[in-house]
């Protein structure tokens, strides 16, 4: 059996993370009982999970900082969309204001007509 | 006698702006309704999103600890150190999980803007407003001339035109808004659905090591040393364990709201409205938010 190329980092990301780690997490008690009195293997292998760990961990922060990046590239053109739209429903109020006085006006021109 | 015809220049003239102005309301509705409509399903995408991001925190620092508590066995004070030196680099991926948080946020907020500019509050506002006053107007000529300048009905046509004004104003701000950033919000949405599946990756797998690594430190191992010390202790957390977490193909709901997000948005931006989409996606933003609670209830 032969398994599919890793083609980026992602595909790294999970293989490492469902591949390596997660069947040495699954059996971690049955190879630290397996060292016996071997102190020496022992702590080898757990800074080898370490280190995996550390890789993993980095692998996982350039993958999101990487998005957080690109969404960093449209912050500011969204932030401006909030203040447009912020801006357009003050007007749309001011029309409510406007109207309304509008109205008023209409009121008074009707009486002047009706006392004319 | 002369009275009237003056009057009733004024009513003919308000009239005919009343009925032209309805017509255009009419027409216009669909467009700010469906923005509204749009608006609130992507700003609840935006708040499921952010609960989520703090649930794949969470996540993260416990299964980082589990981690750390599983590796440290066997080792000696100072290997323990320097191990606890390496798992420091969790920090990066909790910050950049918190900046992803402040984008997940800020796409809230324009949702939101955009949604208060849809609703129609400003409209029934200016609506009410001139129906009022049209009104006292009428009462006023009423009582003067014996006669009414308007009835109801056209008094009702006037306060739907000075609700087109405004709707009109709304209308063209949204389409200038479309015009302006259709595209930005597109590749937002574009990189939100990059995110969350990168989420439901990491959650998946941090779920995971905190079952086996919490089972075989809180169960398994207490059992077999036979050094269970607190037996009820222990029921309760192997209940814990038996019961499992919800399912992480859940998070796929996650994916599929940022791409159905994304379809809605285009569609909305062509002059269409996908209300598909739209539903399913409201759906999925549910689930979302239903599993991340769910996460943060199990976790220990």
């Amino acid at each position: 059996m032969t398994d599919a190329p890793l083609r980026s980092q992602k595909d790294l990301l999970d293989f490492l993370r469902t591949k390596v780690r997660a069947p040495i997490e699954k059996h971690a008690d049955e190879i630290l009982d397996s060292f016996g009195d071997d102190n020496e293997g022992l702590t080898a292998f757990q800074r080898a999970r370490a280190d995996l760990d550390a890789l993993i961990s980095r692998l996982e922060h350039k993958e999101l900082s990487g998005i957080a990046k690109l969404l960093d590239s449209h912050a500011e053109e969204l932030r401006t969309g909030i203040a447009d739209l912020h801006e357009t429903l003050a007007k749309a109020e001011t029309y409510t204001r406007a109207a309304r006085v509008f109205w008023r006006v209409v009121g008074l021109a009707a009486r002047i007509v009706a006392l004319a | 006698m002369h009275r009237l015809p003056k009057g009733r220049l004024v009513a003919d003239r308000l009239r005919l702006g009343a009925s032209l102005g309805a017509a255009l309301l009419f027409c216009s509705c669909a467009t700010t309704e469906h923005a509204r409509q749009l608006a609130t399903a992507g700003a609840a995408y935006g708040r499921a999103t952010d609960t989520l991001l703090e649930a794949t925190r969470e996540t993260a620092a416990d299964a980082d600890s589990a981690r750390l508590l599983s590796e440290a066995r066997g080792l000696s004070r100072e290997e323990r150190r320097g191990l606890l030196e390496k798992h420091a680099s969790v920090s990066a991926t909790l910050a950049d999980l918190a900046r992803l948080r402040r984008h997940a946020r800020l796409l809230t907020r324009y949702f939101e803007a955009l949604g208060r500019l849809a609703e129609n509050d400003a409209d029934t506002a200016a609506s009410d407003a001139t129906a009022d006053a049209a009104a006292a107007a009428n009462r006023l000529g009423a009582e003067l001339t014996g006669s009414t300048l308007l009835t109801s009905a056209e008094r009702d046509l006037i306060s739907q035109t000075a609700a087109l004004a405004v709707e009109g104003a709304r209308r063209g701000a949204i389409e200038r808004e479309l015009k302006a950033r259709a595209g930005l919000i597109d590749r937002e949405i574009g990189v939100q659905q990059t995110l969350l599946d990168a989420v439901r990756r990491k959650v998946r797998a941090d779920l995971e090591s905190l079952a086996v690594l919490g089972q075989e430190r809180d169960v398994t191992r207490p059992f077999l040393d036979d050094a269970v010390a607190d037996p009820r202790g222990w029921i309760a957390s192997r209940r814990g364990y038996l019961l499992s977490p919800p399912s992480a193909d859940a998070l796929k709901s996650a994916s599929d709201a940022a791409s159905k997000l994304r379809s809605a948005w285009r569609a909305f931006a062509a002059g269409r409205f996908d209300e598909v989409a739209r539903s399913t996606l409201m759906t999925d933003v549910e689930t979302m938010v239903s599993y991340a609670e769910a996460v943060r209830k199990v976790q220990p």
